[in-house]
């Protein structure tokens, strides 16, 4: 009897920490404070219907495809943030980054498989490459870093990247934090030693292009972007901690059934 | 027993990695906002609310495409308040209707009757209306808009908004939040992901009975709306890209590439407003019978399907199906 309901618990625990695991939005954690918002533009264009007017390269010869498969940005803001406290920067109350955006290097459709993969390589060259990433505002340059993991998932939540802050998607690496007067990135630097990992999440609004239903990034598309920047802690140390905290509980209670 | 089980698997695996949502339509002009938002707990002599704290307008959105961040000429919008008040908490995640305005504290640019603020989680962020699309009524949950704008308060989006709108007085409104303290179900303060003030409704009229392989080429926003449908109507096509593939074919094409052509705006006329059901007419009945001579009076556009589909797949026949699409994308002109 004993021995069935210890069955009876444990393949059900095993299971679902087995789907934790594997699924990366299963089980979402909190980044950490200071978050930094952003807002911009993008573009996309896939190279097969060349309709649109951002895809074409004025002066480009006929049948010369320049921006093919590219995602790109544009009008950048940073609009504010909040800091460890919880307290808010912005228009405002200013930190210095407030008005400053981000550049980021070419971004490029994985292939037509993967529609929602990024990488720094055209097709048909598949790679995961990082891009160049800096914060500036046009005299200071705060952070600069390579950006890993652009992978953007469309789905019953819209068409995000990272939506979970999950720390292996849309991570930054090689890190070099300057301040430059502000407060937001001294604390960044502090939080980002503290837990290691850097994190960016978008959420996407199409003016044109087709959205939701994983079809994004099918066709050309634009429209804006808004987003944060934040410290991500590494999920899995808490699902064991849930997962271990459970399994204590049961055996209490087992024993206390005793 | 291995019936619930397969069942609570199949629940599970649906919840984890959630259903693929219908195709959102955002319409310009729209306005973005960024700042906090908070709610307070129900207590015996407070049922809580929410509101907006030190949100303003942080980007505009043009007809054109283009954006502004800044005010200047012709714009002064930026930076201006957002407020939402009135919003009486009903429920963990519900609260009553409110007014969203967005002013300088004392102009006035927008309010509008804020209602259905209904908040859902994807387990880390929370979403008021997240399936915001400017073609479903449902999802527009601005009432009773008011817009102002004068010398000393210029503002291209709003005159922009007043244009497109007319007399119709209903827009969309969209906000993620990302808790910073507490809970949404007490006290909390969020910080504002996404806040989307959207465009009005601009209402992307199906085509009547049959449009030609060119419009469905140039009309992006018509294409879009239906092109995910006229794949899953085609024993063909297995994308939305592949459809689009053939359909933007440029140059000198082969016979089978002008058919497959032809048969993609076929099937996007089918997918808007072409019924498979609706009989041939006499010229569409002959190009059908030099395929298949089996046909006679009655024959449908559902017959065409097949036919074209079966002419591309055997690689025979491949002007007649091509003829036959093009006749029927084009039966608006030939009935005149």
């Amino acid at each position: 009897m004993k021995k069935t309901f210890k069955r009876f618990y444990l393949i059900p625990l095993i299971l679902f920490t087995g789907i934790l695991l594997l699924s990366s939005s299963a089980f979402a954690v909190y980044p950490y404070l200071p978050y930094l918002d952003y807002t911009a533009n993008f573009n996309y264009c896939d190279g097969i219907n060349k309709g649109a007017d951002w895809c074409k390269a004025s002066g480009a010869p006929a049948n010369s495809y320049p921006f093919r498969w590219r995602l790109t940005f544009s009008s950048w803001n940073i609009t504010g943030g909040n800091y460890v406290d919880g307290s808010q920067f912005g228009e405002l109350s200013g930190d210095p980054i407030t008005g400053a955006w981000f550049n980021i290097g070419y971004l490029y459709n994985n292939d037509y498989s993967n529609n929602l993969t990024f990488d720094n390589t055209q097709p048909p060259v598949e790679s995961t490459g990082p891009v160049s990433f800096t914060i500036t505002d046009g005299s200071n340059t705060y952070l600069s870093a390579q950006l890993n993991n652009f992978i953007i998932t469309d789905g019953s939540f819209g068409t995000q990247l990272n939506p979970l802050f999950d720390y292996n998607k849309a991570d930054l690496t090689n890190i070099t934090f300057t301040p430059n007067g502000s407060q937001y990135i001294e604390e960044l630097e502090t939080s980002y030693l503290g837990h290691g990992y850097l994190n960016l999440s978008m959420d996407f609004t199409f003016y044109n292009g087709t959205s939701g239903g994983g079809y994004a990034f099918y066709n050309d598309a634009n429209g804006s972007i808004e987003g944060k920047m934040a410290v991500t802690p590494e999920p899995v140390s808490s699902i064991l901690f849930i997962t271990g905290g459970a399994t204590l509980a049961v055996r209490r209670f087992l024993k206390k059934k005793k | 027993m291995r019936k619930v089980s397969l069942i609570t698997i199949a629940l599970i695996i649906s919840i984890v990695f959630g259903i693929g949502s219908a195709f959102a339509v955002i319409g310009l002009p729209t306005a973005n906002f960024s700042g906090n938002a908070q709610t307070t707990a129900a207590t015996a002599n407070d049922p809580g609310s929410l509101s907006l704290v030190n949100a303003v307008v942080s980007k505009v959105n043009y007809l054109n495409g283009s954006s502004a961040i800044a005010n200047g000429t012709g714009e002064s919008i930026i930076g201006k308040t957002v407020t939402i008040a009135g919003a009486t908490r009903t429920g963990n995640e519900t609260f009553t209707n409110a007014v969203i305005t967005v002013s300088d504290g004392s102009f006035v640019y927008f309010s509008a009757t804020l209602s259905n603020i209904l908040f859902v989680t994807d387990g880390l962020k929370w979403y008021l209306n997240k399936d915001l699309d400017i073609n479903n009524p449902a999802t527009l949950n601005l009432t009773n808009v008011v817009l102002n704008t004068e010398t000393a308060h210029p503002s291209q989006y709003i005159s922009e908004l007043q244009s497109i709108m007319g007399t119709n007085n209903t827009l969309g409104m969209k906000m993620i939040l990302l808790l910073i303290s507490g809970t949404l179900a007490g006290n909390s303060s969020s910080d504002i992901f996404t806040g989307l003030i959207d465009g009005t409704p601009e209402t992307v009229n199906a085509p009547s009975e049959a449009r030609s392989m060119g419009f469905w080429k140039t009309h992006d926003a018509e294409r879009n709306a239906f092109i995910n449908i006229a794949v899953s109507l085609s024993n063909l096509f297995d994308s939305a890209n592949d459809l689009n593939f053939y359909l933007s074919m440029q140059g000198k094409k082969s016979m089978l590439e002008k058919a497959k052509q032809q048969l993609a705006a076929l099937m996007l006329n089918v997918a808007s407003s072409l019924s498979l059901s609706t009989q041939l007419d006499a010229g569409e009945l002959e190009i059908l019978q030099l395929i298949n001579p089996a046909y006679g009076t009655g024959a449908t556009v559902g017959d065409a399907v097949t036919e074209i589909e079966n002419a591309i797949l055997s690689n025979t026949h491949l002007e007649h199906a091509k003829d036959l699409g093009d006749e029927i994308n084009n039966r608006a002109e030939h009935s005149g």
